[in-house]
């Protein structure tokens, strides 16, 4: 699905948070989002998902505007992914994925039998199908994360949207994480994550989108965007770019000093 | 897969028996003893009269047929609802509020209705007059909590249980000052016995009254249930997976509000049952509401009727619910959390 962001603009209090972004994704597209603290990724994001109403400009999935779609109409098309956080009700993880098909129920209907099936071949995709009957509680951060990813499988939503998504998980589990986010690509998925880490951008990311002040500072490829001087003003350190050996190619990495 | 689904069966079918077994047997318990076979005989001959057939020949006594109709019906059928009614609406709110130490009484209803009630007691009003006035102030509090929530700029659910505190000491404050300057001889007892909770005068009118709007409750909240599910994740990842959350949140607490306060209006102020049975049912059948309210509407019915049949037989004079449920709550909770504890440290 193709995801375009026109000319956005957004203010919280009479604070301009967003201003004049524009850009676009394709189906295919997995596009790593970077910039500081506070600078307006959650509610860039929270534009995308229909959640907030830019005052100017508009969020089209293929053409039509999010905000004139139904909650469950905008399920359809877009799915979140939130942080791996410790729920408060420990649900198992195949009731936590049935959640994702919510939006294809009638009001009182519960998940069927095929709602189901559905969930479980998701699960069997990650790779986590064994854990079904487990606790949300009981499993680890990146195990939770792949469950919230399976649910938002399951929404059938070709653009998928995630906030921090290793923000929680250690190194291991970052990486298993964001390896079963940037195979989606090839499902046809439009992916977009968060991250505060330049190297998951080299890694992960077919492009990069780099935001400061609430605008778009950058839109590209993360080798031809993401330069040193780039990422030297945009996180107000030092960094060095250098290219090491990977897998038969090479590839970029960052690497901060003061 | 299918070990669980039987599991599950297995247990849903023992809680219907338990169900079943409890109103049954709450029938005959009480100081005026009622053998099974009168029982079945005289709901017989009832059901035949009230579509106009003879009825079967009385082989029962006059008296048996009074206790049963006028007073054990009306009271094992408001225990099952009430039991019912508190449950369900704790298990929603809990599940609302993400939050599972909430009672039905967070928004205020309960204090509201005591208030109510104290208010009705104080004016001399009838019995009616205190089932209403208290319905109306449970009901009162809540959209009071609910317009004070919505005007400020907090987020829903912090701003909605700081109004229900606020409004909860409001109310119980005005219930002090009732009882401050209502009659002592009277007036007083009366009011402090309410509160404590009973269904010691109830008639078979209350019975309809409660039985009928709980049933208004139950019913959406029984149909909604898969969807309360998706209230207890966070507001911005429910709107993602395609639900309306205010108005989701607006059906739940109209549904338990009304049962709350009817239930309330009606037996007084019980504590610990719609705080203790939804995490009883959450033990046994887990988390998702698909289970969780049907089981919490088994379970509160039958625990009520157990506690209500305690209340008459125990001792010679009647014992307050209030204080029986709390008797039998909180160590019950002490329990749960001491469990709760062990199983985190494994």
């Amino acid at each position: 699905m193709r995801i375009e962001a026109r000319n956005i603009e957004f203010s919280y209090k009479g604070n301009k948070v967003l201003s004049g972004l524009d850009f676009s994704a394709d189906s295919g597209d997995v596009v790593a989002v970077l910039g500081p603290n506070g600078v307006g990724k959650s509610t860039l994001f929270r534009c995308m998902l229909g959640f907030l109403k830019p005052q100017k400009g508009a969020v089209l999935i293929d053409g039509v505007d999010i905000r004139k779609m139904s909650s469950a109409e905008a399920a359809r098309r877009i799915a979140y992914i939130p942080q791996s956080v410790s729920p408060v009700f420990n649900y198992t993880v195949l009731d936590t994925v049935l959640m994702g098909v919510t939006n294809r129920l009638g009001l009182f209907q519960s998940p069927r039998p095929k709602d189901v099936a559905k969930a479980v071949d998701v699960l069997n995709s990650l790779g986590i199908a064994h854990l079904k009957h487990r606790g949300c509680g009981q499993i680890s951060g990146g195990e939770r994360q792949l469950a919230l990813l399976a649910r938002a499988l399951v929404q059938e939503a070709g653009v998928l949207i995630m906030d921090e998504p290793t923000s929680n998980l250690d190194y291991g589990n970052s990486w298993r994480v964001m390896e079963r986010i940037s195979a989606l690509a090839g499902g046809g998925y439009t992916v977009f994550f968060s991250t505060h880490d330049p190297n998951q951008a080299f890694l992960h990311a077919g492009r990069v989108l780099v935001i400061k002040e609430g605008k778009v500072l950058a839109f590209g490829t993360p080798r031809e965007t993401l330069t040193e001087e780039l990422l030297s003003d945009l996180y107000n350190i030092n960094v060095s770019l250098r290219s090491v050996p990977y897998g038969g190619g090479s590839i970029t990495v960052s690497i901060p000093h003061g | 897969m299918d070990d669980r689904a039987h599991s599950y069966k297995l247990g849903f079918s023992l809680l219907i028996a338990a169900f079943v077994a409890i109103f049954l047997g709450s029938f005959v318990l009480g100081r005026y003893a009622i053998g099974l076979g009168d029982l079945f005989k005289i709901s017989a001959s009832l059901f035949m009269r009230l579509f106009g057939a003879a009825g079967l020949r009385q082989t029962w006594t006059e008296a048996s047929e009074t206790v049963f109709v006028n007073v054990r019906l009306p009271r094992v059928i408001a225990a099952a609802f009430i039991g019912a009614a508190l449950s369900a609406a704790g298990a929603s709110y809990q599940g609302m509020f993400r939050n599972p130490m909430v009672s039905p009484d967070i928004l205020g209803a309960s204090t509201g209705a005591g208030f109510g009630a104290a208010l009705a007691i104080l004016l001399g009003l009838n019995y009616i007059g205190i089932t209403i006035s208290s319905f109306c102030f449970g009901l009162g509090a809540v959209f009071l909590t609910c317009a004070i929530s919505r005007a400020s700029r907090l987020n829903a659910t912090l701003s909605m249980v700081l109004a229900g505190i606020m409004v909860g000491s409001l109310f119980s404050a005005g219930t002090s000052f009732i009882k401050l300057i209502a009659d002592t001889q009277e007036q007083l007892p009366a009011i402090t016995y309410w509160l404590m909770g009973s269904l010691a005068s109830i008639k078979g009118g209350d019975a309809l009254f409660v039985s009928l709007l709980v049933a208004a409750g139950i019913i959406p909240l029984l149909l909604l249930r898969w969807r309360i599910n998706l209230l207890t994740v966070s507001e911005d990842e429910a709107k993602s997976l395609g639900i309306n959350t205010s108005r989701l949140r607006l059906a739940v607490i109209i549904c338990a509000t009304l049962m709350t306060a009817a239930a309330v209006s009606v037996s007084g102020m019980i504590g610990w049952v719609g705080l203790v049975i939804p995490h009883f049912c959450r033990l046994i059948f887990g988390c998702d509401y698909r289970r969780l309210i049907p089981s919490s509407i088994l379970l509160g019915g039958g625990f009520m009727m157990v506690v209500d049949d305690l209340a008459r037989t125990a001792t010679t004079s009647e014992i307050p619910l209030g204080v029986l449920t709390a008797f039998v709550g909180a160590p019950v909770f002490v329990w749960l959390i001491l469990r709760r504890s062990a199983d985190n440290e494994d």
